[in-house]
């Protein structure tokens, strides 16, 4: 049976989450028609409960979602093996997406994330970019997207202090991160008492910490309270909307200017284009029947995997192996953070129980460009991170340091005393793009309604490997300093899933090297733009979000600018 | 995977001490377990260090997940690691290192009741 032919509307965007949820608003106040397909529904404060076994053990509601039927599969490299299939997608479906149950942590790039390739080559000569990478600067700076930060911390709210107001330094804050135009609108997250703590002890060894800023309420904002501080933020969504998500945020304010239309429930299938390579619309399942929403333009915002995976299954006459693809760049400069982390046990309480993850204290001395690499072996570095929330399951969880068996009543009472006593500390660390790591489509595995998922081909390279052994060993230098009696390192492990995917649809000026232009727009089909961190060419040393909502609004911006260009 | 599991356990029991897991003494009981985690010595059973987290996983789950599914009963479990229990609001003093706090002694059902 044809698909039902919808009106025509100005904008289709596929995917209501932070990206397409933060870029509806700009087009909606401009006057624009958009119609938003979001594959998951409403959420309300209701539907999220302080229950560490149904938001963390059984993952609700992702796990009886739509993402959890096209869970990518992951290989080492093209001979390498299959790493085993997770049970479940990191992300979720809904009316604001992943930003309903992030940990809200709302990072900038710094200045050297967007010129990596530049700076490196500059003070370190040619040979300190690893063999086989694909690395490029990117097509804007950080000054170009400056002001959509701004807009982006002051439209959702941001809490933070601001270490470098227009050059001026401020010790209360990260000193290291790049100009801003204005202090944040909110002040940081309660300082709890082990973020103090160690706060300390990064003072005795000489280094900078600082509170994180988060995309969660410190201060009454926006008609929104503060955060209650329960301990149930992390792939919990907030009981009292206090964490702002698009879905409390900017998809309300865009629905009342009664430009955008929500469908909830709506499984795009794919993007089609016409014999002369424009996009005429996009079809998509729900309850069952097939739907065609002719647009103008459509700007396709689902997560990393899912935007290389859609644009892989839309063939059409212009575009015989995939949408946007003829230059054979979708799917390619895949990365993702190869998160590390060092836990330690101290010999007394540090009551991490409550508060939310972003509440901790941050060190950024050994991220990006802040210290000399010569003879290092890597580039960029890791931003660390000590979270408050421990949650009781987790919290017992908890590695036995060498010290007892891991069952048995020698371990109920290592527990006893110490599930209490032990912490953390995250290291996020930069990644590079590289020829051989990339996204396809699986040639076996299937969705429910019979597409091949995502395929991930990735693995850890020799200067990464190094990378982590180094922040390993700074995270435990600080734990020691902060009386730490014992550590214990993640071992290097293979590349899986992650929440932080970046590349497949990379941004910049070059189209035989890239998918989309600087604006965030097709090189091939001008009236397909893509938002996410599947633009981004490098990674950072951080938390993508806010990166990705400053860039949609700017392709948001850029449309409205020139829509007759674009969509005409 | 229980079924299986349970079964190669008995059966390991069996040939290693004449009694089925069950009716094994302690000690023994605590060796079986042993050679299940380190996936050692378990006969045609080739799973059983997966078998042996599946377990231990499930057991701290019911052991310190919420009351409201059936484990955790009387809180023993938050109550051993002194982990004080689901409360909506947090104020400043219960986030310093020197905090003593009262358990909640709420399940996150009867929270959520409580506070509509």
């Amino acid at each position: 049976m044809p698909p039902v032919k919808l009106p025509k509307t100005d904008v289709v965007v596929i995917g209501l989450g932070a990206a397409g949820g933060l870029a509806v608003l700009p087009l909606a106040r401009a006057g624009l028609k958009i119609v938003g397909l979001e594959a998951g529904g409403w959420f309300q404060p209701k539907d999220h409960l302080p229950d560490e076994i149904r938001n963390n053990v059984r993952h609700w509601p992702h796990a009886v979602q739509k993402v959890n039927q096209e869970i990518p599969t992951a290989r080492v490299g093209r001979d390498g093996p299959a790493l085993p299939r997770p049970a479940y997608h990191p992300m979720m479906n809904g009316v604001g997406g992943t930003s309903l149950h992030y940990w809200g942590q709302s990072w900038r790039l710094t200045q050297w994330d967007f010129k990596v390739r530049s700076e490196t080559i500059r003070r370190y000569g040619t040979s300190a970019i690893p063999a086989g990478s694909t690395l490029e600067d990117w097509p804007l700076s950080y000054e170009d997207l400056e002001p959509y930060y701004d807009k982006v911390e002051y439209t959702i709210g941001v809490s933070g202090k601001a270490g470098n107001i227009r050059g001026k330094f401020d010790e209360a804050g990260n000193i290291f991160e790049s100009p801003r135009q204005r202090e944040y609108p909110m002040p940081p997250l309660r300082h709890a008492g082990f973020a103090d703590h160690m706060a300390e002890a990064a003072k005795r060894l000489g280094w900078h910490s600082y509170c994180p800023p988060a995309a969660i309420n410190s201060v009454p904002y926006d008609e929104r309270p503060a955060c209650f501080y329960h301990g149930f933020c992390g792939s919990g969504g907030c009981p009292i909307n206090a964490k702002n998500s698009t879905a409390v945020t900017t998809i309300p304010k865009a629905v009342a200017t009664g430009n955008l239309k929500v469908v909830p429930y709506a499984h795009v299938i794919a993007i089609d284009s016409d014999d002369h390579g424009k996009v005429t619309g996009v079809r998509y399942v729900t309850g069952k029947k097939e739907y065609f929403q002719p647009a103008s333009v459509v700007l396709l915002a689902s997560y990393t995997y899912e935007n290389s995976r859609l644009l892989l299954l839309s063939k059409s006459k212009a575009y015989q192996n995939g949408l946007s693809n003829n230059h054979g760049q979708v799917g390619l400069h895949y990365m993702s953070h190869t998160r590390s982390g060092v836990m330690g046990l101290f010999p007394f309480d540090l009551n991490r129980w409550y508060g939310t993850p972003a509440q901790g204290t941050s060190v950024d001395n050994w991220s990006d460009d802040n210290f000399d690499h010569t003879g290092l072996g890597f580039v960029g570095g890791g931003n660390l991170l000590i979270p408050m929330e421990a949650k009781p399951i987790e919290a017992a969880s908890m590695p036995t340091f060498g010290k007892v068996a891991r069952w048995g009543s020698s371990w109920k009472a290592f527990v006893k005393e110490n599930a209490g006593r032990w912490s953390p500390i995250w290291a996020q660390i930069s990644t590079l793009p590289f020829e051989d790591h990339f996204l396809d489509l699986d040639p076996e595995v299937r969705d429910s309604l019979g597409y091949p998922v995502c395929r991930l081909t990735v693995g850890l390279k020799e200067s990464e490997k190094r990378a982590i052994l180094f922040m390993q060993e700074k995270a435990e230098q600080w734990l020691r300093a902060a009386g730490a009696i014992a550590t214990d390192k993640l071992p290097l492990g293979p590349i899986g899933l992650s929440t932080h995917a970046y590349g497949g649809t990379r941004m910049g000026d070059n189209p035989e090297t890239n998918v989309v232009n600087r604006w965030g727009f097709s090189h091939e089909a001008p009236n397909l733009g893509i938002l996410g961190a599947s633009i981004m060419g490098t990674t950072g040393a951080r938390n993508p979000t806010l990166t990705v909502q400053a860039l949609a609004w700017r392709t948001a911006d850029h449309l409205v600018r020139e829509w007759k260009s674009i969509a005409l | 995977m229980y079924a299986a599991g349970l079964a190669a356990l008995d059966s390991h029991a069996t040939s290693n001490g004449g009694k089925s897991f069950a009716a094994s003494g302690v000690i023994e009981q605590d060796k079986f377990l042993s050679d299940f985690e380190h996936n050692t010595k378990v006969g045609d059973y080739h799973d059983s260090a997966s078998f042996f987290e599946l377990v231990r996983r499930h057991t701290l789950e019911g052991m310190f997940g919420d009351p409201s599914y059936g484990g955790n009963a009387n809180f023993a479990g938050w109550e051993l690691i002194g982990y004080p229990g689901p409360r909506m609001y947090v104020g400043p003093q219960m986030q310093t290192m020197e905090a003593k706090i009262p358990h909640s002694r709420v399940s996150a059902k009867q929270l959520v009741h409580a506070s509509r």
